[in-house]
């Protein structure tokens, strides 16, 4: 099969221009298109620098209710949601802590309308009331689903006890109550700030070569958001977290990490989550299985501009059963790994690396994601096995890892602690 | 004599075996197919290996065997480790999935590793470890998988419409077993259906993803494991699928909402009615979903969806199933609202319009079925192994783009007037 590949970064410095003036696709921040004349799907994806509940008084699921309702909205044709839709492709829209993503996978022929088509409403956005209400019964599904998940709800306390002040101590889903207490203007406010080209970071992957979509984002740059990097402050002690799940028992840990810019350092994280945790045959998921087999662990190190975060999530028990098994194996990786062990998981973890990689989607997200915290070259999609990312994996020892470990893993972590809600607790709590 | 007792017996309980379609294959020389689907774009290098030993080759007092075979090959000793903590040592990974008409493993290793992680297979094909604690370890967990399954109201009610439609052979067993059945499992079980249906004849491989040093021998060195003669009989019944024009099948399950599942007659891949069929389970099912409860941003899973539909295609003869999940909204509703999109879609021809909308997400449906290496070497070798073609999911897409509003008429009236209802009711709950 013939399939040519081109990676594009493309350096043009873009002048920023006023929020008034900018006509869509004029400018830009940064556009990443990586081409593949084989690929039959593509995503279309818009990164915006904003925190997730927005910039002035904190309001949990802002950003999220603000991108659901432009997609509603039917503005100057139907809405994007619906155009997604009709050319067979699907539409996803995240919020993080930092950013929002809006993500449009699409047979790959439609790949510039859409890219078109989502630029335009983004960057020039026609909110309508009704679009604003159809958004608000939409996250209010997702945020009842988020309530009853006991993933999100460790997640959701672990951050908001990790840190002090910043865009990662709030939920990117709110509660129902205080979805309700969002209003129309707000959102209008919301999405002119957030939404602008010059905040923009435009990601393809799989689409056809040539410059068709380049031409949907207006052109090439690569500027940075106009929004600066958002910064969290991590608490000095943070406080435990104990609640209710009528999902049932789950227990987790949070560690602040290191920043992306010390990218040895965050790639030394990486790894250890990867051994803690991947698949089933990290040792916390491997001790589990042997002592608390009801019991169920993911977890991840999620690179961010500053702090990253090092997340540890436990389900089906929160006996303190678990907890001995997990600080066993945070102990255990302060010490450097026999060589042998170390490159078995070493080829394990770039395994599970490239694995995660194979859809255009995955591909979009990862390229995305590194260039809204502040670092594109690092992604590990970039360059392959000769990019930053991997010659970095390649580079690390098990002494330099047992070092990060010790740095970042003997600081006090943030705990949350979820205890199943008993029939009557839960009735109770529906009645409220 | 053993081959003996087990024909009476089964001859008994109203099962016959099948012989061969041709029985002069038996005879030939067999050899695995071998399919390149390799892409300079892929990150990782993969392969999808068939193997005749589906489901249909079980006995049903034996309900489990093939799970039990494939998770022992899994925990099989290379060089004193299991195989699949081997290859994730090695830098990879292999998992199984036991179907009607096949069991697959998928292997899948960055490039560079991936010839090893090939080896590592080869060599437990070809020594597997079937012995007593092996084959407890197995049943023990395919057990654990086989109860979780039974808490999915979707998979039970899948399997309701399934057991109906391929009523004729042990293809329609649960893919996990059940927890008796597999108590009786023996170590001789196990090596029979491994020596029977583990073998190269209908064996297909498929390379897939990045081209990695030594793939090509790799997959020779696969296909030399593999016996090279045909498998063994499939499991037939007298039991003949009923044809009333629609019935209703009612069980009950541990979980905490009502599933009903819809199940229709449906052209396998291959067949002139394929493609008609396959836009109209994408038509239904976005009518519905869209009618009942319209997510914005559409990314749930299957089992989270309140409404859907699938096309069951994996085996001959195939079924498309439109489901309603009571957790989301009023089930009985849902089966209401497909009535009436089939009684629009069976009284009058769409407009060139809606036809447009129907076959693009038809098209998009099909292309999300292939998004990772995994699905698209099981899609190639599912389509070659039914007679459709390795290439079928590119002339699909062609057929799709010439469906007329004719054809979806006259399919709609055809296929998706009769149907089968399995309800699936949380334990106490009443029809």
């Amino acid at each position: 099969m013939i399939c040519r590949l081109c990676s594009a970064v493309l350096a043009l410095a873009v002048a920023a221009a006023p929020l008034a003036g900018a006509a869509a696709g004029e400018h830009p921040a940064r556009t990443i298109v990586r081409s593949a004349s084989s690929a039959r799907l593509s995503a279309v994806e818009l990164w915006f620098r904003a925190p997730s509940a927005g910039f002035a008084e904190p309001l949990a699921g802002l950003a999220q209710l603000t991108a659901e309702s432009v997609a509603a909205s039917a503005g100057r044709r139907e809405p994007l949601a619906v155009l997604v839709q009709d050319v067979g492709g699907r539409l996803q829209i995240t919020t993080f802590p930092d950013a929002v993503q809006i993500t449009a996978v699409v047979p790959a022929a439609a790949a510039a309308e859409i890219a078109r088509a989502a630029f335009y409403d983004y960057v020039r956005p026609t909110l309508t009331p009704d679009g604003f209400k159809r958004a608000r019964e939409s996250v209010a599904v997702e945020a009842a689903a988020a309530g009853a998940d006991p993933d999100a709800q460790l997640r959701a306390r672990l951050f908001g006890a990790l840190f002090e002040r910043g865009p990662d101590r709030y939920a990117a889903l709110p509660a129902v109550q205080q979805l309700d207490a969002i209003t129309y203007p707000e959102v209008v406010a919301f999405a002119k700030r957030a939404f602008r080209a010059e905040n923009t970071i435009a990601v393809v992957t799989g689409a056809p070569a040539g410059d068709a979509v380049m031409r949907a984002f207006g052109g090439q740059a690569a500027g940075v958001p106009a929004e600066a990097a958002l910064i969290s402050v991590p608490a000095s002690a943070p406080p435990n977290s104990e609640g209710e799940s009528a999902a049932g028992p789950a227990f987790g840990m949070a560690f602040a990490g290191p920043p992306i810019e010390d990218q040895r350092a965050a790639t030394a994280m990486d790894f250890l989550a990867d051994y803690l945790l991947g698949g089933r045959y990290g040792s916390i998921s491997r001790a589990l299985r042997a002592q608390v087999p009801d019991a169920d662990a993911v977890g991840q190190f999620i690179t961010l501009h500053d702090p990253g975060i090092l997340l540890l999530e436990v389900t089906g028990d929160a006996s303190p059963a678990v907890r001995d098994v997990v600080e066993h194996a945070l102990a255990a990786v302060q010490r450097p790994l026999e060589t042998q062990a170390f490159e078995a998981a070493r080829r394990e973890y770039i395994y599970h690396v490239l694995r995660d990689l194979q859809s255009v989607q995955a591909q979009a997200d990862n390229l995305g994601w590194y260039a809204v915290e502040g670092s594109p070259e690092y992604a590990p999609l970039n360059g392959g096995e000769q990019g930053e990312y991997l010659t970095l994996a390649r580079s690390l020892t098990p002494e330099y890892v047992a070092e990060i470990a010790r740095k970042y893993l003997r600081a006090v972590p943030a705990v949350a602690t979820l205890s199943a809600q008993t029939p009557a607790q839960a009735s109770g709590a529906g009645a409220r | 004599m053993k081959a003996w007792l087990l024909a009476v017996a089964l001859a008994a309980a109203g099962l016959l075996p099948a012989p061969p379609a041709d029985a002069a294959a038996a005879l030939a020389v067999a050899a695995p197919r071998i399919i390149d689907l390799t892409s300079e774009s892929a990150p990782v290098t993969a392969m999808q290996v068939f193997v005749p030993a589906g489901l249909d080759r079980q006995p049903r007092n034996r309900s489990g065997l093939a799970a039990v075979v494939a998770q022992a090959l899994l925990e099989t000793p290379v060089h004193g480790t299991p195989l699949e903590l081997a290859a994730a040592l090695s830098g990879g990974s292999i998992t199984y999935t036991v179907e009607g008409q096949e069991t697959h493993f998928y292997l899948e290793a960055a490039p560079s590793n991936f010839a090893a992680v090939a080896v590592l297979f080869a060599s437990a094909l070809t020594h597997p470890d079937f012995g007593a604690p092996a084959l407890e370890r197995a049943a023990a967990y395919v057990t654990q998988r086989a109860l979780a399954a039974s808490r999915d109201g979707l998979g039970v009610g899948a399997q309701m419409v399934r057991s109906v439609y391929l009523a004729k052979t042990s293809a329609a067993l649960p893919a996990w077993g059940s927890a008796p059945a597999i108590a009786q499992i023996t170590p001789v079980d196990a090596a029979d259906f491994f020596r029977e249906n583990y073998v190269a004849g209908g064996a297909i491989i498929v390379g897939a993803g990045a081209a990695a040093p030594g793939l090509q021998e790799a997959e020779r060195t696969v296909a030399a494991a593999l016996p090279d003669r045909h498998a063994g009989w499939v499991v037939v019944s007298s039991q003949l699928p009923v044809k009333a024009s629609s019935r209703e099948i009612v069980t009950h399950r541990d979980i905490a909402a009502t599933w009903i599942v819809l199940g229709y007659d449906a052209p396998a891949p291959g067949a002139p009615d394929f493609a008609p069929v396959f836009v109209l389970e994408s038509l239904i099912g976005h009518a519905v979903g869209r009618g009942l409860a319209p997510p914005l941003v559409p990314t749930p899973t299957a089992a989270e969806m309140p409404v859907g539909s699938l096309y069951f295609y994996d085996t001959v003869p195939s079924a498309v199933i439109v489901y309603a999940n009571g957790a989301g909204g009023d089930p009985a509703l849902a089966v209401r609202t497909v009535a009436s999109v089939v009684d629009t879609l069976a009284a009058g021809p769409l407009t060139q319009v809606e036809l447009g909308l129907a076959k693009a997400q038809a098209r998009g449906n099909l292309l999300f079925e292939s998004a990772t290496l995994a699905d698209r070497s099981w899609l190639a070798g599912n389509f070659a192994r039914e007679g459709a073609g390795a290439d079928y999911e590119e002339r699909l897409l062609a057929a799709i783009s010439r469906v007329t509003p004719a054809q979806l008429q006259a399919a709609a009236k055809r296929y998706f007037t009769r149907y089968t209802t399995a309800v699936v009711l949380p334990r106490g709950a009443r029809p």
